[in-house]
């Protein structure tokens, strides 16, 4: 199935093997076309109206898909003759509606609508030869004898419409002049595309100035109207970034005076206090991604229209939003102070005999997020705060002390002893943001993620209609085996996710449990029990990230990949997501860049893998989980 | 308490006999254990020798500076693998970490002083031994963990903790320990393949506030 054997039709008849082989649903606010159903509508991030937009384009696609597939069909098989001319009609039809709903899409800034739009403009053609072939047989000559007496009966009837039309467009009632017309056009180019190009003219052309007229119009309301609800939309995302700086400040003030503290309504001590403040700033984390997809899609939602004739075409103006910028530009080192002056009051008025206790539990507090930040800023923060702790106690200070020399150096041989062995199982498990990229590179006849010529790897857009790139691709890519990277366990370390790279990411289920055994030995070297945790913030980030399932790299097979919007992917992200970007930062908008303007914003992809784990690399071990067994050492390293 | 001044001969010689466990017999394991021991005893004469006529060089100073000089001098030791005497360290220092609030007492012994001064080849081990000060662990045989890496990012020999090496503790004395490999085999972290270890250990005995 290699996609530079294929005409764009024989591509497009693939593609449409999809729509019987497997039971195509509605458009989803969640599902994007994947391996297993490739005609699925892209997901929505906006509110009802972009459901109810998206949900009936992809009515309207899966119909006439189904029409063409049947359609092209009888015609491999030489029996154009045979066609169905209403359903291959209202299809062809179908793809003008396609189109409107798309630009409605994109108004709504969503990338959704520029898929609908290449899928539109893809079954054209193919409608307009099978149509021309059909009319030039006999079976199709009757029947266009048919259309051109309706045409000629029925012409006074359009020239009331295109009336009444110019009349409402005076009035400048445009959406109601776009309705009139539209009802109109919508049943003419169902039988019109069987006609010639002569005829076809004089029956459209009376109708190109109105439209012409009526779709500027409607562009730069609609432009307003969907700005205003995006704008709307992006203010109740406004990242609360002053205000958890002042909680944390206000549970400080109230560690200075007293053990507890009131969050939220509850008194809670120092440390569950530290694990809100912590749980808020992942949050402000999701509302900066969701704030930056929006402020990207409203600044250039329009640009995309390009590729639907139907928009205008901004310019991609360079611009970096304050909020995104103040956000990735430091945000994180003000947080990670803000965190550190928490457990300095805490430790400043906690009684010497307190200090075992509250520093076992910052640290539990502090684990997964020392070892999930990328930025030593906020690990180099927390550990001078529990520094000071520590001063207050020095009996604890010393068993402290004692701990970590009789761990530091087992974690850092363990470190290396798993970076090797990955190192070497990377030769079969390539990471997979690199492994997936031939595939889908342009080529021959081909349009795919990356451009022929000077691919630009870390930037996938959509060059084609969604089943397009998938449908050539897909076999070449599933069931390979692939590592992926910075494995995240999110909610209870059942499922995982990757932290997204080259606008790629990965989804693991079920992986933790396998690796019991290796965690159980990892505890085992820091002398971790159930009555004795770990003494040092290292020692407890190993525990505690291993426990949630986070992995430097997992290798497995790929076995699913779905194809996301890059604004979409953002702007819906839900918050247990956040470890898909690094905290305290934001994507950039490909080549290291971070403006919050992109050009052609909504043909940005991200692909999503689903991988099926074999074997993980722990910061501290590598384990083979493809049975229920894992091994649980690091002997595992050779293991295949 | 131990001081740099103090420092004597501290030869440290481990011999890490490498020889692929499923492709070599035991009498020519054993042949060329007893080669390499002699040629490491060779080795550890030639160097006490060496060190006895340089120990008066050794200055006082910061314990960074110091233990820069001993390495320079071989008063620290060194760690030697292979029959052919390539894989030698220029280091080798070991810490006895007392059993503490429910945990065991930890023996590490390592190549470098401490991380910020790791060079390579380099060597570690670790175990988790039953003892209150080091002078008990004379006379024991204890399972350690071992590590060696030729060369920073290359592949690691190593033991861990489900297959460990058998490290028998021959004396402590003053600020000098003396060890053996007994038994054991080190896994190659990126081919798989083992080897049988077996090796003599000498390295200084440091506390706490010497690192």
């Amino acid at each position: 199935m290699k996609s530079g054997y294929l005409t764009r039709g024989a591509l497009f008849a693939l593609a449409l093997t999809a729509v019987s082989a497997t039971c195509v649903t509605a458009a989803s606010k969640t599902s994007n076309p994947n391996h297993q159903d490739a005609m699925l509508a892209m997901a929505v991030h906006g509110d009802a109206s972009s459901d109810k937009l998206v949900d009936e384009a992809q009515g309207r696609y899966v119909t006439a898909a189904k029409a063409l597939q049947t359609a092209l069909e009888r015609e491999a098989k030489g029996q154009i003759n045979r066609t169905d001319p209403k359903a291959v009609g209202d299809a062809f039809a179908a793809t003008h509606q396609l189109r409107r709903l798309a630009a409605q899409l994109q108004f709504l800034g969503e990338p959704a609508g520029v898929d609908v739009m290449m899928r539109s403009y893809a079954m054209s053609p193919h409608l307009t030869r099978i149509a021309q072939g059909y009319a030039s047989t006999p079976e199709g000559a009757a029947f266009l004898a048919k259309v051109r007496v309706f045409l000629a009966k029925s012409q006074p009837e359009r020239s009331n419409v295109l009336k009444r039309t110019i009349e409402l467009a005076r009035k400048n009632q445009w959406k109601e002049a776009e309705t009139t017309l539209h009802t109109t056009l919508d049943k003419l180019h169902g039988m019109t595309v069987f006609l010639t190009p002569d005829e076809w003219r004089q029956i459209h052309e009376p109708f190109e100035q109105v439209t012409t007229s009526i779709n500027t119009a409607l562009t730069t309301i609609r432009a307003q109207e969907s700005e205003a609800i995006l704008q709307t939309r992006r203010k109740t995302l406004t990242p609360a970034m002053d205000e958890l700086l002042q909680q944390c400040g206000a549970v400080a003030q109230g560690l200075a005076k007293s053990a507890t503290v009131e969050l939220e309504g509850e008194m809670v001590g120092g440390p569950r206090a530290l694990s809100a403040l912590l749980t808020r700033g992942q949050q402000v984390h999701v509302q900066v991604q969701k704030y930056h997809a929006l402020t990207i899609a409203i600044n250039d939602r329009l640009s995309a229209g390009g590729a639907g004739g139907m928009l205008p075409l901004s310019g991609g103006v360079v611009s970096v939003d304050p909020i995104v910028a103040r956000y990735a530009g430091g945000f994180s080192s003000q947080f990670a102070g803000a965190i550190a002056q928490v457990i300095e009051a805490d430790a400043a008025r906690a009684a010497d005999d307190e200090v075992p206790a509250l520093y076992r539990a910052y640290l539990q507090a502090l684990a997964l997020t020392a070892m999930r930040h990328r930025e030593a800023s906020f690990t180099n923060a927390c550990h001078g705060a529990l520094q000071k702790l520590l001063v207050r106690s020095p009996a604890f200070a010393a068993d402290v002390a004692a701990y970590e020399d009789s761990t530091v150096e087992i974690l850092r041989w363990r470190q290396r002893v798993a970076e090797s062995q990955a190192r070497a199982r990377l030769a079969t498990h390539p990471l997979v943001e690199k492994a997936f990229r031939s595939a889908f590179t342009s080529k021959d006849n081909y349009r795919g993620l990356f451009e022929k010529d000077m691919p630009d790897y870390n930037e996938p857009r959509l060059l084609a209609a969604a089943p397009d790139i998938l449908l050539p691709a897909l076999e070449q890519v599933i069931g390979q085996k692939v590592s992926v990277s910075d494995v995240r366990g999110i909610g209870t370390g059942k499922n995982a996710v990757t932290v997204m790279n080259a606008r790629t990411y990965g989804t693991l289920r079920g992986v933790r449990s396998a690796a019991e055994p290796a965690i159980a030995a990892l505890k085992a070297d820091l002398f971790v029990t159930e009555e004795s945790g770990p003494l040092t913030l290292p020692a407890a980030a190993a525990v505690a990230s291993a426990e949630m399932g986070d992995w430097n790299l997992c290798g497995g097979t790929l076995n699913g990949l779905h194809l996301e919007a890059f604004v979409t992917r953002l702007a819906a992200m839900p918050d247990p997501a956040w470890p898909l970007v690094p905290l305290g930062s934001v994507p950039t908008a490909g080549a290291g860049r971070m403006e919050s303007s992109v050009t052609n914003a909504l043909l940005q992809a991200v692909v999503r893998f689903d991988v099926g784990p074999e074997w993980v690399q722990h910061q501290y071990f590598v384990a083979d989980i493809a049975s229920e067994s894992a091994t649980a050492s690091n002997h595992a390293g050779w293991k295949r | 308490m131990f001081h740099p001044r103090r420092v004597r001969i501290l030869g440290c010689a481990l011999l890490l006999f490498a020889g692929l466990a499923g492709g070599c017999s035991k009498e020519k394991l054993d042949e060329l254990v007893e080669k390499s021991k002699q040629q490491i005893d060779q080795g550890v004469q030639k160097a006490q020798e060496s060190i006895n006529d340089n120990v008066a060089k050794a200055q006082e100073g910061a314990t960074q500076a110091a233990g820069t000089a001993q390495e320079k001098l071989q008063l620290a030791g060194s760690i030697t693998l292979g029959a052919d005497g390539t894989f030698k360290t220029n280091g080798c220092y070991a810490r006895f970490v007392a059993p503490t609030a429910g945990r065991p007492a930890v023996l590490r012994i390592q190549s470098y002083r401490d991380a910020a001064s790791e060079d390579y080849p380099s060597v570690f081990l670790r175990a988790t031994v039953t003892a209150t000060q080091p002078s008990e662990l004379v006379g024991q045989t204890i399972p350690a963990q071992m590590f060696a890496q030729a060369q920073s990012g290359g592949p690691v020999w190593f033991a861990d903790a489900t297959a460990p090496v058998q490290l028998k503790v021959v004396s402590v004395d003053g600020g000098k320990i003396v060890a053996e490999v007994a038994g054991g085999a080190l896994l190659h972290s990126e081919g798989g393949q083992a080897v049988a270890a077996a090796g003599k250990l000498e390295g200084v005995l440091q506390s706490r506030k010497e690192q």
